[in-house]
């Protein structure tokens, strides 16, 4: 495999949910290396996509390839399988969950069977101090 | 914590001074009640935890009652089917039959919310009902159980005054219940499982935004949860009564209900809370046997049920339930 195919290719990608098309015949190649930013108003259908390729959708046409490969997206876990990760809009929170569950949730730390909620934390304020962001885990 | 702590500085002077003389302080804390109270909390605290195991997954499970008295029936039918064998191996079959018919229970119970994705307390009602019907229908007036579980006293703690007497000389059942609430809650709040779980009954969409497969979850925690109330039956009948009768729950599962709400649905807030009901059950108990005829025995008898409802309609609107849950959870993709 050489460094010039695409980590994530889509191809002629189209959506329809009942009464409307949110993407239709969609193309996007990226390289590795790239970091593709993806514009448009609200409704344009950037979610919609970004769903369809981490399997939360199922795209009513077209297909997905990674690292070169036609993939199947059935489930999110498809996905993380394949490497792609997803950060959701705040409304994919749990709310009563402190920042160090919402953030473990998934791909959990877990020592001798129990979550080591206190190595996530600790890491969450490493990068918190790194990036100046304060965040109470 | 401090009206425990009062309890039990209670118990021991009432049970160890002269104090013991004033037939009102025996009837309080003397070491009947709080046997009884711990008799009466088991099966609600087993039931509670029951409750939190389906509502915190997001299935509200308001046939606790029917599952509980399934599991009752199930283990008088396998006690007394093999009533010849030795006690102990008989009675752990007795158990065995009552966790099982409490989880098939609450399979079906899950099946019906989540396959067929039928109102939760329709479904609910359906088990009691269910429960109900086919015990009573099925139940040999004639059958009798021989024997049932005794009391292990645990070695060393057993002799602490009084509080050995109450905690640590008790049948197996009651221990279990106890050591299940712990292993509950640190299930819950401290491994992979709980907090999969939590959020699934929380926010089941943001569960499945990374990876976790909601409706498994609730299959397998609404199971163990029937599991959990089957339990509580096989103890009334294999530990507090002996034997089956009909509809013998009496309600148990409903004010097992009320302990989950009142404990805002944690495990060591429900054991609380099934204490209190269980203390005033023993308390109804006490005041009959003490021989109190100055007021009418129906007020006394009224006691657990109105405490109940005072506990649970003055903290409803303090405590949170799951937010997700009775919610039917399906995937967006699964729509097309």
């Amino acid at each position: 495999m050489t460094s010039t195919t695409p980590v994530l290719e889509v191809r002629g990608i189209t959506k329809t949910f009942p009464g409307v098309i949110a993407n239709e015949d969609v193309n996007l190649t990226l390289y590795p290396g790239e970091i593709l930013a993806l514009l448009g108003e609200n409704g344009a259908g950037k979610s919609t996509l970004m769903n369809i390729i981490y399997g939360l959708y199922h795209p009513t046409e077209g297909e997905i390839l990674v690292r070169g490969q036609t993939v199947t997206m059935a489930t999110p876990n498809d996905a993380i399988a394949l490497g792609i990760g997803m950060v959701h809009q705040h409304f994919q929170l749990v709310p009563v969950m402190t920042v160090a569950e919402n953030i473990m949730l998934g791909s959990e730390t877990v020592k001798r069977g129990f979550l080591d909620t206190q190595t996530v934390a600790d890491r969450i304020i490493e990068l918190s101090h790194r990036y100046n962001l304060d965040v109470d885990p | 914590m401090v009206i425990a702590l009062f309890i039990v500085v209670m118990a021991i002077l009432v049970n160890t001074t002269a104090l013991g003389n004033y037939t009102w302080l025996r009837v309080l804390f003397g070491v009947s009640a709080l046997n009884f109270t711990l008799r009466a909390t088991v099966p609600l605290a087993l039931g509670a935890l029951s409750g939190i195991l389906c509502e915190r997954t997001g299935i509200i499970n308001i046939g606790i009652e029917g599952m509980m008295l399934a599991g009752a029936f199930a283990a008088f039918v396998a006690k007394v089917a093999t009533n010849s064998w030795p006690l102990m191996a008989s009675l752990t079959l007795g158990v065995i039959a009552a966790l099982l018919i409490g989880g098939l229970m609450g399979l079906l119970h899950a099946t019906f919310s989540i396959r067929y994705r039928m109102d939760q307390i329709i479904s609910g009602t359906v088990i009691i009902t269910l429960a109900a019907g086919f015990t009573a229908y099925l139940f040999d007036r004639d059958a009798v159980a021989e024997g049932k579980f005794s009391a292990v006293a645990i070695p060393g703690l057993s002799k602490i005054p009084v509080l050995g007497q109450v905690l640590f000389t008790n049948p197996p059942i009651t221990y279990l219940a106890l050591i299940l609430v712990v292993v509950v809650h640190v299930g819950l709040f401290y491994t992979r499982w709980g907090l999969r779980s939590r959020a699934c009954g929380e926010h089941p969409r943001a569960a499945d935004t990374v990876g976790i497969n909601v409706n498994r979850f609730r299959y397998l925690n609404t199971t163990l949860g029937g599991m959990l109330a089957g339990l509580a039956g096989g103890f009334l009948v294999l530990e507090a009564v002996g034997q089956f009768q009909e509809n013998m729950t009496a309600g148990r599962g409903f004010i097992s209900l009320a302990a989950m709400i009142f404990g805002n649905w944690m495990p060591f807030g429900a054991l609380g809370a099934a204490t209190l009901f269980g203390y005033t059950q023993a308390l109804q108990n006490e005041l009959l046997l003490a021989g109190v005829t100055n007021v009418p025995r129906q007020f006394i008898s009224m006691l657990p049920y109105v405490v109940t409802i005072i506990a649970v309609s003055g903290f409803v609107g303090r405590v949170r339930p799951p937010a997700a849950e009775g919610k039917v959870y399906e995937t967006e993709g699964g729509s097309e």
